[in-house]
């Protein structure tokens, strides 16, 4: 009973949130999976070979991070970040991902 | 006038030079005469047993018994070009007939010749317990004189039952004879085991699955309220751009996957990277300025 109205307690306030964060949050959610995913992949056979391994698991992690600092920056409810604009934020969230994502492909192998 | 006074000190200094070798290479190699060759088995208490002599190069023993505690002992006297000459190495060498695993004994020179003795304790400490039939070979070599292996016959040595000395190890017995039974066994290299691997279909099923997760993602942003494309008709040829930069820049790690390497893509990717920062601050900086006239 309690904990089906914290669900829609919560959900109601949750739509009250801006777009951009509902978006990103969905992000968030899928690099959880997808790392979720590879990590009972790994549980399941083994870790060789280690480098993909966490080549792959590392990349959803830092795309979790990155979008938790682009999500914090973006909110305008935050009032932490008032001095970044949301482009600035958005610029460097490009960034951190261009690179991010080469370090992985290299060392995905 | 300077210049020929050094040219004649020169070939003077050359002559003299030639001379010298010449002098020495008149005696740099040359034959050792050896002489008074006197082989003499002794028994334990000192008494002679066999006493005979030789002339070098005709062998003088015809495998006689060296009894228990008996020494083999070799007087020799050595010269060269007329004069007593003490060779770098005069030694004795007794090796066996069975195995081909020597022991030696080294010469002392007294009062004009050289004598050598060797007995079968002493032979035991080198190679261990071998009784049998052993070669013996007068060895004498130096560097300005041609080398003397002289072979004075074969002895038949025999071993005293109180000795403890342990008999040659396998490891001692060389090359030269190698019985069958003493072989080591044939190392068979065993490579790296390769890790063992999931069956392919497991491997496929979750590479799919992994996809699922995207899938979700790309199907249910739209559904979000509020999702539009809005940004797009704000700054069209800006955000063409940025994004079709950005699109060839994945592209681009695409190609370093499969085909170069870091050293070749870190260059591009630097280059290319300009050309997308560029544009997406030029984007950027307009959808700012248009939020920013809208907010006031």
């Amino acid at each position: 009973m309690v904990l089906s109205a914290i669900i829609g307690a919560f959900s109601d306030e949750y739509k009250k949130s801006p777009v951009r964060v509902k978006v990103l949050d969905a992000f968030l959610i899928y690099a959880v999976a997808t790392a979720g995913l590879q990590f009972a992949y790994m549980i399941l056979v083994g870790t060789f070979p280690f480098n993909a391994f966490l080549a792959g698991f590392l990349s959803c992690v830092g795309f979790f991070a990155l979008t938790v600092c682009l999500r914090m920056q973006v909110d305008p409810a935050n009032k932490d970040f008032a001095g970044i604009s949301p482009e600035r934020a958005f610029a460097d969230y490009c960034l951190a991902n261009l690179v991010l994502h080469l370090v992985v492909w290299n060392y995905m192998g | 006038m300077a210049s020929l006074r050094l040219a004649i000190s020169a070939l003077v200094v050359q002559v003299a030079f030639s001379l010298a070798l010449a002098q020495d290479a008149g005696g740099l190699v040359s034959e050792l005469v050896l002489g008074n060759v006197k082989v003499v088995i002794k028994s334990m208490d000192g008494s002679a047993i066999t006493t005979l002599t030789a002339a070098y190069p005709k062998p003088v023993l015809a495998n006689p018994e060296m009894p228990a505690g008996a020494s083999l002992d070799v007087t020799i006297s050595i010269t060269k070009g007329g004069e007593v000459f003490k060779p770098q190495q005069v030694m004795l060498m007794l090796k066996s007939k069975s195995l081909g695993l020597a022991g030696y004994a080294v010469g002392k020179f007294k009062s004009g010749s050289y004598a050598l003795s060797i007995t079968a304790a002493a032979l035991e400490k080198q190679i261990g317990k071998l009784p049998g039939e052993y070669e013996v070979t007068l060895l004498i070599g130096d560097p300005s004189a041609n080398g003397v292996a002289y072979v004075l016959g074969t002895v038949e040595l025999r071993i005293s039952a109180a000795s403890t000395a342990l008999e040659p190890t396998a490891v001692v017995r060389t090359a030269f004879f190698q019985p069958v039974n003493n072989l080591k066994p044939e190392i068979q290299h065993v490579f790296r085991a390769p890790e063992k691997r999931p069956p392919v279909v497991v491997s496929y099923i979750f590479a799919g699955l992994a996809f699922v997760p995207l899938v979700a993602v790309l199907l249910y942003v739209p559904t979000i309220a509020g999702v539009n494309f809005k940004g797009w008709t704000a700054a069209p040829l800006y955000s063409l751009l940025f994004h079709g930069g950005l699109g060839s820049m994945l592209l681009l790690y695409v190609v370093f996957f499969l085909r170069l390497n870091l050293a070749q893509t870190l260059p591009l990717a630097g280059i290319w990277g300009l050309f997308v920062a560029g544009s997406g601050y030029l984007l950027l900086s307009s959808l700012s300025k248009q939020r920013l006239k809208k907010d006031q």
